[in-house]
């Protein structure tokens, strides 16, 4: 059994309906990744904490022995991203980059679907994400990036993006042959988002929208559409997956170079938005096409 | 013209699908009195062709200006080979035909532009076949010019059809010869999955493109692509690998006044969907967005030894043949405009073409428009 900090408010909030349900783990609270260090510096195995976290931040818990689990993006660059995973590796310590869309139900069955490989080789991936807008310009695509590198098993050989960034903006993908485009919008009521995934491989396809999950509410003028939610059983899939991975003295599922290459990808996606020009993967770094 | 007038119509070669010509028919001021096609075409096409006319018990003649002047006819309905099609077009309309035209316009840009050139010297109407009027995108564009969103910003199109095309990619042995696309087009006539009918081989792109760009051509108010950015591969099928053109295809779409769009577009395979294939239209604008499902409204049907080929889901309400065509007489009485004239669909193959080069390139490509 470990014991797990949750740092921060937001943390507690998004956690606290799930965190006794977590097998192997208990869970406290703590205000700072700094005040869990000082406060119970010993008692504390790992920390979950938002990103982007400064290297000095990481450095410091790792040092201190603290498994990691940091949620997308965990670094401010791809370069500052490099340095924290070194940082872990040093201290022998395991970083998970925090991505729970990976563990949506509805993203989980598409992915098990192209493992099993009833759908094929993956052709096509479409999502539109359209909600409040994030933080920063990383921040606001990196988890769907993430997605994508995942569905497909490796960064984009190809990138190119249109829009703005401050109310949308369009990723276009090339991974080999195969293809990812990916918009992003700022809906104008922060209460409803809408999340749209579909796979097209080359013996079956996938698709899960909210427009396929809408229920209908009677009870205004018109008739409103809404979803039922799935949930937070995602948060508890990662939060489980984190926790068994240190148990187990394995590697965590989404590891940090997970996080490093969305990033990557997203620095080179905001570089095409801002010169116009497709962004070509040569050597293990993005140049312009 | 007289507002209650009937158009005679003929019918420049049915060697397609012949929705066309019956969707022209389904109007009742439209008339087909004749089919007619040039000689020198191959048996296989005067055999289409006499089956139609049979099946409408009307004259099959062997020569298209002999047919044009003998029947009065005031309309030319044109669905032959994708090479063909401008070539027909451009000889009705030199013959004061208006004319409705199946896709693609063409397989050059040039011969788009032929008839253009020909239409608006004549001043004969033309309408490209589309599917602008089926209801969820009727009504999609009801919304959309009510204000209901705002401005639109961004628009996409899956347009996912869930069709074969003979044997899966990956099938064929080394040392097979590749797969002849004519040949494969009249063989799969006998079930309809002939998309792209023509000499010269097409990717889905070309065969189908027309369908979501109209779309967003519609809903965008007629808004131009200015560049495009495209992936292409050939992914499912055998033919398309052997021919090296696309059942499967991606665009980024930067149009006039700053609109983003992107269409995903391919030939899925049967497997991939439980009916026609999965159709959607996404549109966000200054004040509220709209995701619609083109199949919409419909109604399912299931039984006990139900065909597994059999679609489970039926479309409802399909009135796109008469929409069409009631926009075409209203063109012609009126001297108005066509839903789709030959200038939007000149565009819309510009758009194809530079797609078809960004996927091979690699690079945004700037459309090539009519100045």
């Amino acid at each position: 059994m470990i014991r797990l900090a949750l740092i921060g408010p937001e943390m507690a909030s998004e956690y606290s309906a799930i965190s006794s349900r977590v097998v192997g783990a208990t869970i406290v609270m703590a205000d700072t990744i700094e005040e869990s260090l000082r406060a119970s510096s010993d008692s504390i195995d790992a920390i979950v904490t938002n990103g982007p976290l400064q290297v000095e931040t990481i450095e410091l818990a790792a040092n201190a022995g603290k498994h990691l689990l940091v949620e997308s993006p965990i670094a401010s660059s791809a370069q500052r991203a490099d340095e924290m995973i070194a940082n872990c590796d040093r201290y022998g310590v395991s970083l998970m980059t925090g991505q729970a869309m990976r563990f949506l139900p509805e993203v989980a069955a598409i992915k098990e679907s192209l493992e099993s490989g009833k759908l094929g080789e993956a052709g096509l991936l479409r999502i539109h994400h359209w909600g409040a807008a994030r933080q920063s310009d990383i921040g606001r695509i990196v988890r769907e990036i993430d997605l994508a590198n995942w569905i497909f098993g490796r960064v984009p050989s190809e990138i190119y993006a249109a829009g703005t960034v401050s109310e949308f903006v369009q990723l276009h993908f090339g991974f080999g042959e195969a293809m990812a485009v990916i918009d992003f919008a700022t809906t104008p009521s922060d209460k409803s988002g809408y999340f749209s995934m579909s796979v097209i491989g080359s013996t079956g396809a996938a698709y899960a929208d909210d427009h396929r999950n809408m229920q209908v509410l009677f009870g205004g003028n018109q008739p409103a559409a809404i979803t039922t939610s799935t949930g937070n059983l995602h948060r508890l899939a990662q939060l489980q997956e984190f926790v068994s991975a240190i148990n187990e003295g394995r590697s965590p599922a989404i590891t940090g170079a997970d996080g490093r290459a969305a990033i990557q990808v997203a620095e080179a996606s905001m570089e095409s938005l801002s010169s116009g020009q497709a962004m070509r993967f040569v050597a293990g770094e993005y140049a312009q096409a | 013209m007289t507002q209650n007038e009937t158009f005679r119509v003929a019918v420049l070669s049915v060697v397609k699908h012949d929705y066309l010509p019956r969707g022209v028919a389904s109007h009742p001021r439209f008339e087909l009195v004749v089919v007619a096609d040039d000689d020198a075409q191959p048996d296989w096409v005067h055999e289409r062709n006499e089956k139609f006319a049979r099946e409408f018990d009307i004259p099959y003649v062997r020569n298209v200006e002999e047919a044009l002047e003998q029947f009065d006819v005031q309309v030319a309905c044109v669905s032959s080979e994708a090479e063909r099609h401008c070539d027909l077009s451009v000889r009705a309309a030199n013959a004061g035909l208006h004319v409705v035209q199946d896709k693609p316009m063409s397989t050059k840009l040039s011969e788009c532009d032929r008839v253009v050139d020909a239409v608006e010297k004549n001043r004969v109407k033309f309408l490209m076949w589309n599917r602008n009027g089926l209801p969820a995108v009727v009504h999609a564009h009801e919304l959309v010019s009510a204000g209901r969103i705002g401005d639109p910003y961004a628009i996409h199109v899956d347009f996912y059809f869930s069709k074969d095309a003979g044997p899966p990619k990956g099938s064929s042995k080394p040392g097979n010869a590749p797969t002849d696309w004519r040949d494969a087009q009249k063989a799969a006539h006998v079930d309809g999955s002939d998309g792209g009918v023509g000499h010269e081989p097409m990717g889905e792109l070309q065969i189908e493109g027309i369908y979501p760009l109209a779309y967003i051509n519609l809903l965008t108010g007629g808004a131009n692509v200015e560049r495009v950015f495209a992936r292409t591969t050939a992914h499912f099928h055998q033919l398309h690998a052997d021919n090296n053109v696309d059942d499967l295809a991606t665009v980024t779409l930067e149009m006039e006044r700053g609109l983003v769009g992107s269409l995903c577009i391919g030939r899925i395979g049967a497997a991939s969907h439980p009916d026609i294939g999965e159709i959607k239209i996404h549109v966000l604008g200054t004040d509220g967005a709209l995701v619609l499902s083109e199949a919409r409204p419909e109604v399912g049907i299931y039984y006990r030894d139900q065909p597994a080929k059999e679609h489970r889901h039926h479309r409802l309400a399909i009135d796109n043949d008469f929409l069409l065509m009631e926009n075409f007489a209203d063109a012609i009485d009126n001297d108005g405009d066509t839903m789709l004239n030959a200038r939007i669909g000149r565009s819309i193959v510009a758009t194809v073409d530079a797609a078809i080069e960004s996927g091979r390139c690699g690079s945004p490509v700037n459309v090539a428009h009519r100045m």
